[in-house]
């Protein structure tokens, strides 16, 4: 009865710790004649995220994968876009950001979400022993109005608006100073290799790297 | 076979805020470098209207005073990035995003201000308040002080006092005796941003035979300074300020009774001073020459440090140093560890919590008798929903010498 509680307990603090990661499921998409393992966000971005997208300013999103390595995880390449959205005309004005840049302009939130909000992960030897584990990548999805050098400036300002004379004022704020919103997910990847991929993987980098 | 662990997320947490680190800095110079260039920055839209959501911290009316932000105005990219890191820099939201909507014809549009507010302070003050117990007395010896050790301090901030956008900071300590050993009032008015002036009013009052370590040559402090900063690094207060020592119970010996005179004051700071602390240094000197006698003209010189260790045990360490005029010298020295612990528990009520080691340590030279005093103190802090509350207890108290009838021939 003792062992119990402690394995309930455990169940419910990892059950809550999984909540926050939305699960996506990777797809094998085949580009250039390269297999990809393609992670779609667009459907999975809360609406006040989507308004900023949708703002008519400029708006900066960055996309991030890890993959586990032992106990820890190893960053994959991010992924960073910039886009304005004309509200009258209604189409975005879009900026890959990548060693590669790449700018068009798309008439809808879905052909955005093509270009900006889907993650492409290179079959690699590091992926491949993966497949079919039912290993999850956790990734992160950043939506912003402002950059991180905006973030801190403004960090910077409160530190400089610490009068002697009003003791405390910023005393409640917690830790770190942190504006933006990060939106956690978990990619689910395939339960198997694709059919024309199985003998000889290639790796590829794609995006911009670390 | 599933590859998520509880370590491993823990894992994965802190490689997101150390990718972040090396990442941010290049992302910023690609992000400045290609935006102007590539997507239409410089593209203006008349403004309609302006609608605030989220928030009833700001309304319409302060935002177009506080930001000249009005209908009718030719909104650029540029203008709109700068009023949100100025309405983050108010300190009262968490979050500001600003939306355009569809306008009555092209190039034409309607605003929403969507707001989040700050949640480590509440309502529509922005209040956090604060309660410490402390078993513990940090008076030195020569003020012949035998009371209880046990006090209490209540404090009350808040960032937009009044719905004003005024800055308040105030906060009392009683021992179980019921004297008031300290009151602290601070008040400031609205222009909260760095490219603004800003006019601070306090007041101090500290009692030396319960915080010795805790004066600076003054029992009575009463300032009115406005702000500014210089080459966004240096800042620069000027302003009146009125120093006292008021006998028997506000006074520390040989020290001038009042001062009054014109304030100047020059540092540098990187520490930002929230709940648990921030590496980073303070430099501060200030000078206050005595309008009535020059020679009991005051400085004082401020310097600390803090930094963290094995990932998150916080030192902080530091000292001031002050002469007033030729009537004496003294100084000031403070060493303190903190550690985090906590977090969020589901809906309990504790946030993050934090316990701290602290010694001090404090000399005066004077003409006759010097006086020292030092003190250590052990205690745990906890934040929750805009309280902090402090227990603290002594762990050190050895006054240095008793003077008697101190004041008797003065």
């Amino acid at each position: 009865m003792r062992f119990i509680f402690p394995w309930v307990l455990s169940c419910l603090l990892t059950t809550s710790l999984f909540a926050q990661y939305k699960t996506i499921q990777g797809k094998w998409t085949k580009i250039n004649g390269q297999q990809f393992i393609s992670a779609s966000f667009l459907k999975h971005i809360p609406k006040d995220q989507i308004d900023i997208i949708q703002s008519g300013f400029s708006t900066f999103t960055r996309i991030e994968a890890n993959l586990p390595k032992g106990e820890s995880y190893v960053p994959l390449h991010f992924m960073d876009c910039t886009a304005i959205y004309d509200t009258w005309d209604e189409f975005f004005d879009v900026v890959k950001l990548s060693p590669k840049q790449k700018s068009k302009k798309v008439n809808s939130l879905n052909k955005y979400g093509d270009f900006c909000l889907q993650y492409l992960i290179p079959l690699s030897s590091a992926i491949k022993p993966l497949i079919g584990t039912n290993s999850k990548l956790p990734a992160t999805v950043l939506i912003e109005q402002i950059s991180e050098k905006q973030s801190d400036n403004i960090r910077n300002w409160l530190v400089q608006q610490q009068s002697p004379l009003i003791q405390n004022l910023f005393s409640h704020m917690l830790g770190k100073f942190k504006l933006e919103k990060q939106l956690k997910f978990a990619i689910l990847l395939p339960s198997s290799l694709p059919t024309n991929s199985k003998k000889k993987p290639q790796s590829t980098n794609i995006g911009t790297s670390k | 076979m599933e590859r998520f662990t509880l370590k491993n997320l823990s894992g994965f947490n802190n490689h997101e805020s150390f990718s972040r680190k090396f990442t941010g800095v290049l992302i910023a110079l690609i992000f400045s470098l290609f935006t102007p260039h590539t997507l239409n920055a410089k593209k203006t839209v008349r403004i309609e209207s302006i609608k605030v959501n989220g928030s009833t911290r700001i309304n319409e009316k302060q935002i177009v005073e506080e930001f000249d932000l009005y209908r009718n105005i030719d909104l650029s990219q540029k203008f709109a990035r700068s009023i949100i890191t100025r309405m983050l820099g108010m300190g009262l939201f968490q979050k500001a995003n600003l939306i355009m909507k569809k306008g009555s014809e092209k190039g034409k549009a309607n605003l929403n201000i969507n707001l989040k507010d700050d949640p480590s302070v509440v309502g529509d003050w922005a209040i956090g308040t604060n309660l410490q117990l402390r078993f513990t007395d940090t008076h030195a010896s020569a003020f012949n002080f035998e009371g209880s050790p046990l006090n209490i301090k209540a404090g009350l901030i808040a960032r937009n006092a009044f719905g004003a956008l005024h800055r308040l900071g105030t906060d009392v300590r009683i021992n179980s005796d019921g004297d008031i050993s300290q009151f602290n009032l601070g008040w400031g008015l609205p222009k909260f941003a760095q490219s603004e002036t800003q006019f601070d009013f306090g007041f101090h009052l500290k009692r030396p035979s319960h915080m010795y370590l805790d004066l600076y040559g003054f029992a009575l402090e009463a300032y009115g300074i406005w702000s500014f900063v210089i080459a966004d690094t240096y800042n620069f207060r000027y302003g009146v300020a009125g120093l006292a020592n008021r006998k028997p119970l506000f006074a520390l010996p040989h020290y001038p009774s009042t001062i009054v005179g014109p304030y100047v004051e020059i540092g540098t700071t990187t520490s930002f001073a929230s709940f648990l602390g921030d590496n980073g240094y303070n430099i501060v000197l200030r000078l206050v020459p005595s309008v009535g006698n020059i020679s009991d003209s005051y400085i004082r010189l401020d310097l600390d440090q803090t930094f963290t260790i094995f990932d998150k045990l916080q030192i902080k360490y530091g000292g001031k140093g002050y002469i007033v005029g030729d009537k004496g010298y003294g100084a000031r020295f403070e060493v303190r560890l903190g550690h985090p612990f906590g977090g969020k528990f589901g809906k309990f009520i504790t946030d993050t919590s934090e316990i701290f080691v602290r010694g001090r340590y404090g000399r005066d030279w004077l003409p006759g008798d010097d006086i020292i005093g030092y003190d250590g103190t052990i205690g745990v802090r906890l934040f929750s929903r805009g309280f902090i509350g402090e227990l603290g207890f002594k762990i050190l108290q050895i006054p240095s010498k008793k003077i008697t009838n101190l004041f008797s021939g003065d």
